[in-house]
């Protein structure tokens, strides 16, 4: 076989290829919404499978795309099991609600498990050139960074709360393995705090200029008040939406580049992002904008341009080592496993 | 048919190499380009997903694929000389089947949300056993004694008395506008005069709105006769279940949504619970001021609790109070109601 003669070969190179395009995914999405209402919900597993095969085929690193495996029917089975279980807990807390502070605490406790779950399912549906990702994060560790620090963190009055998000990271990132190998993330805790500090003067920032335009329009207090013009509640909510947007991209765009720089799957890969903080901040702004325009119909064309501008700023080194892996996952699953797998293995949320 | 190039990934393996993809009666042969050395062959194969500017991968029994190189190749239209694409492709790339969508999309999810989802709540409240209404009626008051209620200051003879008056007033109704009800007092500082009722019928005034309209006997029975309302066209439950069914929709339909259009939804969707509200509040205030001309009494008890209630809330928070329990949520204005009240005097006066 030709890759078995390539011992010498060089790493290889080259930035991730996104070749998805706005239109081509707006019938996608559109068309797919309107299968989902007719069929009252149930075509919406189809058009998740659908959509994340579309995304994953138009991913490329090293000139292999991604795939999604999960079939339509495991998504469902996920939606169904994640529907009951929303309507158990409304039907709880609205019919017994003593009961329900009881199941609350109760959820407080299967929440890590759940979402383990749910990053297994996901990474175990995504494969590399026919071999799979796999997640080995344990419960404890979840419970711990999941649930415990974050609330912990309220009491430092959310000092600690970067570190937290670091730890988070870390959790999540460093218990990924492809081919064998895990991930190893070598984050610094001074780069989130670094992050959070510019997050929170571009807040500030946008904060203090929403003032001034609102005194520049002569709104007086009297007038904003909300019980006074309920109607008022709309475009503040936009605005704090906004703020979230916004804020949320600068952080994104200084941690991303953090964690994919200090992260490399060992003998196999190593990563580089160089996401421009200022372009990030502008698309996502300008695709709030065509979102709020269009009544959400931008929605495609916003998810599409954000695809790329990350695809281009990721550069993904790929060393020899990585032409002649065995995926573990195959090799370990008997037809048991596989049965109990398909018990088990459904996306158990509704994102 | 012509040999397709593509490359072919072996099962279980992170190899690959550029092979060619060969079909002949039924038999399916991969060779590899640079020694044309078979990698597969068999009779058994399924096909990727058909998607725009994406190659349609060949999957075998064993786990490995072929992607063709040419993005556009499609078997199946090879084979079978048609263009026969999936449904759900050709559906995603027909130009009218996407304008269609563009209009039909916002169109059926304001239909149902203003009518289907409403209508369907409506539709299966009835079937809620009997034993969990009175459940929610009993742990609510529970939960709101222990937060916002404590028991009434009120003598046990005027409790007594005012109970007595009401029932009396309930059973003098036409058969179709009774309802049974439990009527409780509680004094309820945060609250302020208030009144709201609980889903299987329990009906509670505070303190501080008996003491208010203490003068005015037949603004208290108006109060009464709107909550009675809101009991016997089951507002509690209709409207529960219609922002879960709602919920549960919305979050099957969008579920691939990022955080920010999720919450626009949401928000959007919130409103419209709010102007649902305000409906049933007309309604209960409908149903109060008609059995008030039922029992030949004047809708102008109705417009004085209305105003005593507005002038006595114009000093707190209502807004707050409204967040803690839904069957306390938003109200039509007190004016408009006055208004609705009046006109309804007038049309039983001729």
């Amino acid at each position: 076989m030709d890759t078995q003669t390539n011992h010498a070969a060089q790493a290889r190179s080259g930035r991730i290829n996104f070749s998805g395009r706005g239109s081509e995914f707006f019938g996608i999405w559109i068309v797919n919404i309107l299968l989902s209402i007719l069929t009252l919900g149930i075509y919406s597993a189809w058009a998740k499978v659908r959509t994340m095969q579309y995304f994953y085929g138009h991913t490329q690193i090293d000139g292999h795309a991604f795939r999604y495996l999960a079939t339509p029917m495991q998504i469902l089975k996920g939606r169904l099991l994640a529907v009951g279980l929303f309507l158990l807990i409304s039907v709880l807390t609205n019919l017994f609600p003593l009961v329900a502070i009881i199941a609350a605490i109760a959820f407080l406790f299967i929440m890590p498990w759940l979402l383990i779950m749910s990053v297994r399912f996901n990474l175990r549906m995504t494969s590399y050139r026919n071999v799979r990702f796999g997640f080995q994060g344990g419960y404890g560790d979840a419970m711990i960074n999941f649930m415990l620090l974050p609330f912990l963190s309220m009491f430092t009055l959310y000092l600690a709360l970067p570190w937290v998000l670091k730890r988070l990271d870390q959790y999540v990132f460093g218990h990924i393995s492809y081919g064998g190998k895990t991930f190893v993330v070598n984050t610094s805790t001074s780069s989130y705090y670094r992050a959070a500090l510019m997050a929170l003067l571009v807040c500030v920032g946008l904060v203090g200029l929403a003032i001034v335009i609102a005194v520049a329009l002569q709104f007086n207090a009297q007038d904003s008040d909300l019980k006074a013009a309920p109607w008022l509640f709309a475009p503040l909510m936009l605005a704090y939406l906004a703020l979230l947007t916004l804020t949320g991209a600068v952080y994104q765009a200084i941690i991303r580049n953090h964690l994919f720089n200090a992260t490399t799957l060992p003998e196999l890969a190593s990563f580089k992002s160089d996401v421009p903080v200022l372009k990030l901040f502008l698309v996502s702004l300008t695709n709030l904008l065509l979102i709020a325009v269009s009544l959400g119909l931008a929605y495609p064309f916003a998810k599409i341009r954000i695809s790329r501008l990350l695809a281009e700023h990721t550069e993904v080194t790929v060393q020899p080592a990585l032409d002649q892996l065995r995926d573990q996952l195959a090799a370990e699953s008997s037809a048991f496993a596989d049965d109990a797998a398909g018990l088990y293995d459904a996306d158990f949320s509704l994102t | 048919m012509q040999p397709v190039t593509g490359t072919f990934y072996f099962a279980a393996s992170s190899q690959c190499c550029a092979a060619q993809l060969q079909i002949t009666k039924d038999l399916v042969q991969i060779c590899q380009s640079a020694d044309q050395q078979v990698v597969w062959q068999g009779t058994e194969f399924s096909q990727g997903a058909d998607l725009p500017g994406l190659a349609q991968e060949l999957r075998f029994s064993d786990g490995s694929y072929f992607i063709p190189a040419d993005l556009s190749f499609r078997l199946s239209r090879r084979l079978l000389a048609t263009q026969n694409a999936s449904l759900a492709t050709r559906l995603e790339q027909h130009k009218g089947v996407i304008l269609l969508s563009v209009l039909l999309v916002p169109l059926l999810l304001w239909w149902l949300t203003m009518v289907g989802m409403p209508k369907l709540a409506v539709a299966l409240v009835p079937w809620l056993p009997p034993a969990a209404v009175q459940a929610v009626d009993k742990q609510t008051l529970q939960l709101l004694d222990q937060t916002l209620l404590d028991p009434s200051k009120l003598s046990a003879q005027e409790q007594q008395q005012w109970r007595q008056q009401w029932l009396q007033a309930m059973q003098d109704l036409p058969e179709s506008a009774r309802v049974k009800v439990d009527i409780q007092f509680r004094h309820a500082e945060k609250l302020g005069p208030n009144a709201f009722a609980l889903p299987a019928g329990t009906v509670v005034f505070t303190d501080q709105l008996v003491q208010l309209l203490h003068d005015k006997p037949d603004a208290l029975l108006a109060v009464f006769l709107h909550e009675a309302g809101h009991v016997r066209h089951q507002h509690g439950l209709t409207l529960l279940v219609q922002s879960t069914a709602t919920t549960v929709m919305f979050a099957m339909l969008f579920s691939d949504l990022e955080g920010l259009t999720e919450t626009l939804l949401g928000t959007g969707s919130s409103l419209l619970q709010n102007n649902f509200s305000r409906q049933m509040e007309s309604q209960a205030d409908d149903f109060a001021t008609s059995q008030l001309l039922q029992l030949g009494k004047a809708t102008t008890g109705f417009i004085d609790a209305m105003q005593a209630i507005r002038q006595a809330a114009a000093g707190q928070d209502a807004q707050s109070i409204e967040n803690w329990t839904r069957y306390l949520s938003s109200h039509p204005t007190s004016s408009e109601r006055i208004e609705q009240a009046k006109a309804k005097q007038q049309a039983a006066a001729r």
